[in-house]
C-alpha cells in the first residue's frame, strides 16, 4: 500500500554566499512492508530529503503526499507523532533520560498513561534485543549499537507506519550493523512499515527491497 | 513533559545547585535592597515630620565698652563692661529670596496685658501688698531731709508719706538714709523742702561717727526725663541727652500742677505694671525655645494648631500656675488687653512702670477675649526656662492692632525674641544663601534635634540600600540570562529531538520552562523569605538603636543643662509586601527572559535545528 508519495519535490536554502538547491524535482512513491535504501555522496541532498519526508520542513516546490494527503495541509507535529519516526546516525537520544524513559517519551506524547507507557517501552526494548539492565542506563553509558537499538525501539514505540533512518549504522561495527539492519528489515516486513534508510554502505543498501540514488539533488531508482 | 523537564533538570545537580543558590542569593539581595531602600525612605519621611529645625538670630555687639559709675564709698569711678550695639538691624534683612523658611524670622515683642481680675501672684505663697514695688525694694516717697545734704554723703530723710511701695511705708520708722551713691555731683537737698522721688533699697558703706559702717540706704531710681518709649523701628521717643531728673519739689497744690499729675501717673504706672502678665505672640509654639527643647509642654488641653496660628485665631496657651491661681482650664476664656510691647527683654522681665515718654499712662492697643486651648507646664524655674510663670502664648496674627504707640523697650534681635524655622536638612543651604547675601552683624544658631547627624545616617543607609538593590537587579539579570542560555539556548538538541518526535511548540515550551521556573520559584521563595527575615531583624535592631538624642545637635551642647528631649523614630516595616514584590519581580523577569529565549529557540524549523546540531557535532 502506497503511503508516501514525492511529487516533483525541490528544496533550496540560502547560505551566506549562495542559494543551495539540495533537492531537485524528486518524485517517488513509497509503500508499506518494504525497505528502501537511498544512497549517494555526501552533500547530495539525502538527509535533506529525509527531513522533508519527516515533515521537519516543507518543500520549496512540489508536494509530499502522506496517505494521499498533501503534507502542507497536515499538522506536521501530529504527523511525526503518529505517522513517521526518524532514526539518526547520531542516535539523538535524550542524554538525561534512561533508555526506558527515552522510549516512553513518544508514548507519553501520544497520551498513553505512564504505567502503560512503561510496560510498552519495556516490550519495545526487549524487541530491539536489549537486555533489561540497559533499561535504567543513560545513553552516554551505552555502546553505539545499544544506543541505536534504543533509538529504533523509540521509533517503534512511536507506532507510525513510516520509519526514516539516516545512516543508522554509520557509527556501528559490522556485528551491530547486521543486527540493526535485521531489526529494520523486520520492522518493514513483519510490522508492515515503510522503512526508508539513507546509507553510504552498499552492504546495508543491498539488504533493501529497493535502492534509490541521490546525485546533486536528483533522485533516481537504480534497483 | 513537565515530569521529563523536571527530571532532566534534577539530573544536572551541579547546574541545578548553582542556579538555585544564585537565584536565591539574587532574590535575597533584591529583597534586602528593596526593604532597606523603603525603610530608609520612610524613616526619613517620618523623621522629616518628627524633627524641627529652628534658628535663632542675635545681633552681634559692634563693640564692648566700659561704663564709668561713680562710687561714693571709694570716691572714685568703677567701670563696668557692657555691649555696645549699632542701630538695631531689622528682621526684614533675612527675608532673602529662596530661603527654605517655614516660619520667617520675626523680631517678636513681649506684650503686657492687664486686667483687674487677673490673679498674678500665688495667693497662698505671697503677701500681695508687701510685694508691691519691685519685690519691696522700690518706693515712691515724699520726703524732707532733716538737714541740708552734704554731697557724697548719706542724708537722713524724714518720710512724709509713701505713695507706692508698702515695704517702706509699713516699716516702723519714719526716716531712712538716702544717698546718691552713683552721682559724682549730686544737687544738694535742703532741710524743710519736700521732695518726691522714686527710691530703691540698697546697702552702702559710709563713714559714720568716724567708722566705716554698712548701712541700709535708699538711692534715687527713676530719671523722669528718660522714661523710655520707642517707635516701631526702634527710634527713641525720649530725649536721652536731657539732664537727669530724679526728683521734684513738692509744694502746695503740687499734684494739681502738670508736673504733679505726671508724678501721679508714675505712681499709677508702677501699680499698673505690678499686675501685668506677659503675652508672647508667636507663629508656632515650637518657636519658643523652652517649648522646642521640651522644658515646657502642653499638659492639659491641646496645642494651638498651625491653622489657628496662620489664621490668627483668638486662642491661647496659659501656664499651669496662672491657670491654678485663676481657676482656668482649657475651653475657658481669658480677656487679653494689651498695654505694652517690649522688643528687648524676655518675658521674665516684666516692665515695672507703665507710662510713656511724656509721663502719661498708656492706652490699650488691643482688647480681645481668647479661648484657652491648653495649659502648659514648665520644667524648672522661670530663670531656667526664660519664660514668665504667668506667660500667655497667643498667635502673633491674632493681634489686629499695631503696637507702635506702646513700645516701652526696643533692642537688637536676641535669641529669645527672634526665632525662625526652616526645612529640615537645609542649614547648609541657609548659611550659603546668607553668606551670598552679604549680610553681616548677625549671629545665627540652629537647633535641629540631631537631624543633621541623622540625615547623614539616612543618606548612608539609602546609599547602601541602593547599592544592594542595583547589585541585586544586576545579579538577578545576569543569573537569569546565564541560566536561560544554559537551560534553554543550549537545549537546542533536546528541542530538536522533541520536535522530531512530534512534540509541538507548546509542549516544547512546557518542557523547557517547567523545570527552570520551578527551580526559580523555589530560589525566589527562599531568597525572599531569608531577605525578609534579615530585614525584620535589621528593623528590630534599628528600633532598639534609633533613639536619637538631640544633646549633640548643632549648638545644643552649648546651652545650659536641660532635660534633653529624645526623638524616637519607628522605622516602618514593609517586609512582607516587599518580599512578595521581590519574588514577583524575579519570577516575572525570569518568565519574560525564559519565554524570550524559548521563542527564539522554537522559531527555528526543526530541520534547521537538526542541521545545526549536525554542524555543531
Amino acid at each position: 500500500m502506497n503511503i508516501l508519495k514525492l511529487e516533483n519535490v525541490s528544496y533550496s536554502y540560502q547560505t551566506k554566499y549562495q542559494t543551495i538547491e539540495a533537492v531537485k524535482h524528486a518524485s517517488f512513491t513509497f509503500a508499506t512492508g518494504k525497505m528502501y535504501a537511498i544512497t549517494g555522496e555526501s552533500g547530495s541532498g539525502k538527509s535533506t530529503l529525509l527531513s522533508l519526508m519527516a515533515g521537519l520542513d516543507l518543500p520549496s516546490e512540489g508536494h509530499i503526499f502522506v496517505n494521499g494527503t498533501d503534507m502542507s495541509s497536515l499538522d506536521r507535529d501530529q504527523y511525526r507523532c503518529r505517522e513517521a519516526s526518524v532514526i539518526y546516525q547520531a542516535f539523538h537520544l535524550f542524554s538525561l533520560l534512561t533508555a526506558k524513559e527515552n522510549v516512553m517519551f513518544p508514548l507519553e506524547l501520544r497520551g498513553i498513561p505512564r504505567k502503560e507507557a512503561s510496560r510498552q517501552a519495556e516490550n519495545y526494548l526487549q524487541k530491539a534485543g536489549l537486555p533489561e539492565k540497559i533499561y535504567r542506563q543513560f545513553p552516554p553509558m551505552m555502546s553505539g549499537g545499544e544506543q541505536q537499538r534504543v533509538a529504533i525501539a523509540r521509533a517503534m514505540a512511536a507506532g507510525g507506519k513510516i520509519l526514516l533512518a539516516d545512516e543508522p549504522t554509520g557509527n556501528l561495527d559490522t556485528e551491530n550493523e547486521k543486527k540493526i539492519v535485521e531489526l529494520l528489515k523486520a520492522f518493514a516486513h513483519e510490522d508492515g512499515c515503510a522503512v526508508i534508510v539513507i546509507t553510504h554502505n552498499p552492504e546495508v543498501a543491498a539488504e533493501a527491497d529497493k535502492i534509490l540514488r541521490m546525485c546533486d539533488g536528483i533522485l533516481t531508482q537504480i534497483q | 513533559m513537565i515530569r521529563n523537564s523536571i527530571r532532566q533538570m534534577l539530573r544536572t545537580p551541579v547546574k541545578l545547585a548553582a542556579f538555585l543558590s544564585l537565584i536565591t542569593a539574587s532574590s535575597f539581595l533584591l529583597t534586602l535592597g528593596l526593604n532597606l531602600f523603603f525603610i530608609s525612605r520612610e524613616t526619613q519621611k517620618e523623621a522629616q515630620n518628627s524633627f524641627i529645625t529652628i534658628g535663632t538670630v542675635e545681633q552681634k555687639a559692634s563693640n564692648s565698652g566700659r561704663e564709668a559709675l561713680w562710687d561714693v564709698t571709694d570716691k572714685d569711678y568703677i567701670y563696668v563692661s557692657r555691649k555696645i550695639y549699632d542701630a538695631p538691624i531689622s528682621d526684614s534683612v533675612l527675608d532673602i529670596e529662596g530661603m527654605p523658611y517655614i516660619h520667617k524670622p520675626k523680631h517678636q515683642p513681649v506684650y503686657g496685658s492687664y486686667n483687674e481680675n487677673y490673679i498674678v501672684r500665688d495667693p497662698l505663697g505671697e503677701v500681695d501688698d508687701a510685694w508691691l514695688g519691685n519685690e519691696g525694694q522700690l518706693a515712691i516717697v515724699e520726703v524732707t531731709p532733716y538737714e541740708d545734704s552734704v554731697p557724697g554723703e548719706p542724708v537722713k530723710m524724714h518720710l512724709i508719706r509713701g505713695l507706692y511701695g508698702k515695704a517702706i511705708t509699713d516699716s516702723r520708722t519714719d526716716w531712712f538714709w538716702y544717698c546718691e551713691h552713683s552721682n559724682p555731683n549730686p544737687e544738694p537737698l535742703y532741710a524743710g523742702t519736700n521732695y518726691i522721688m522714686v527710691v530703691y533699697l540698697s546697702f552702702g558703706k559710709h563713714e559714720i561717727n568716724g567708722t566705716m559702717t554698712r548701712i541700709e540706704e535708699y538711692r534715687p531710681y527713676l530719671n523722669i526725663n528718660a522714661i523710655r518709649q520707642y517707635t516701631k523701628d526702634g527710634t527713641e521717643l525720649f530725649d536721652s541727652e536731657a539732664p537727669e531728673k530724679y526728683r521734684d519739689i513738692v509744694t502746695e497744690d503740687f499734684y494739681e500742677t502738670e508736673q504733679g499729675q505726671k508724678w501721679l501717673a508714675i505712681v499709677e504706672g508702677f501699680r499698673f505694671a505690678n499686675d501685668l502678665i506677659p503675652v508672647i505672640p508667636t507663629d508656632s509654639t515650637h518657636l519658643i525655645m523652652p517649648f522646642y527643647d521640651g522644658r515646657c509642654s502642653v499638659e492639659t488641653g491641646r496645642d494651638i494648631t498651625e491653622t489657628e496660628y496662620k489664621e490668627g485665631a483668638k486662642v491661647c496657651l496659659i501656664s499651669d500656675k496662672f491657670a491654678r491661681n485663676n481657676g482656668l482650664s482649657p475651653g475657658d476664656t481669658l480677656p487679653v488687653t494689651l498695654y505694652s510691647s517690649d522688643y528687648y527683654l524676655p518675658s521674665i522681665h516684666l516692665p515695672e512702670l507703665l507710662v510713656n515718654a511724656k509721663l502719661q499712662p498708656y492706652e490699650a492697643f488691643e482688647d480681645s477675649t481668647y479661648t484657652i486651648a491648653g495649659v502648659y507646664r514648665s520644667l524648672g524655674s522661670a530663670h531656667t526656662t526664660n519664660i514668665h510663670k504667668n506667660a500667655v502664648i497667643i498667635p502673633a496674627a491674632s493681634v489686629e492692632n499695631s503696637d507702635e504707640n506702646n513700645i516701652i523697650l526696643y533692642g537688637p534681635m536676641q535669641p529669645y525674641n527672634t526665632v525662625f524655622e526652616i526645612e529640615n536638612g537645609k542649614i547648609q543651604e541657609f548659611m550659603s544663601k546668607l553668606s551670598q547675601s552679604g549680610i553681616d552683624g548677625l549671629d545665627i544658631r540652629f537647633y535641629d534635634g540631631g537631624y543633621t547627624e541623622l540625615a547623614q545616617e539616612f543618606k548612608n543607609m539609602r546609599n547602601m540600600s541602593v547599592i544592594l538593590l542595583v547589585l541585586g537587579i544586576i545579579t538577578t539579570i545576569l543569573i537569569q540570562v546565564f541560566f536561560c542560555w544554559m537551560f534553554i539556548v543550549k537545549q537546542k538538541r533536546r528541542v530538536s529531538i522533541e520536535r522530531s518526535l512530534g512534540a509541538n511548540k507548546r509542549k516544547c515550551t512546557v518542557s523547557l520552562l517547567a523545570g527552570l521556573l520551578l527551580v526559580a520559584a523555589l530560589g525566589c521563595t527562599a531568597g525572599s523569605i531569608s531577605g525578609t527575615i534579615l530585614t525584620k531583624y535589621t528593623a528590630e535592631q534599628l528600633k532598639e538603636t534609633e533613639l536619637f538624642s538631640d544633646e549633640f545637635s548643632t549648638g545644643k551642647a552649648e546651652t545650659e543643662p536641660v532635660n534633653i528631649s529624645k526623638q524616637q523614630i519607628q522605622p516602618p516595616t514593609y517586609d512582607l509586601p516587599l518580599g512578595i514584590l521581590s519574588f514577583t519581580v524575579v519570577m516575572t523577569s525570569t518568565m519574560i527572559l525564559a519565554t524570550f529565549f524559548t521563542c527564539r529557540v522554537l522559531k527555528t524549523e526543526p530541520l534547521k535545528l537538526l542541521a545545526n546540531i549536525k554542524y555543531e557535532r
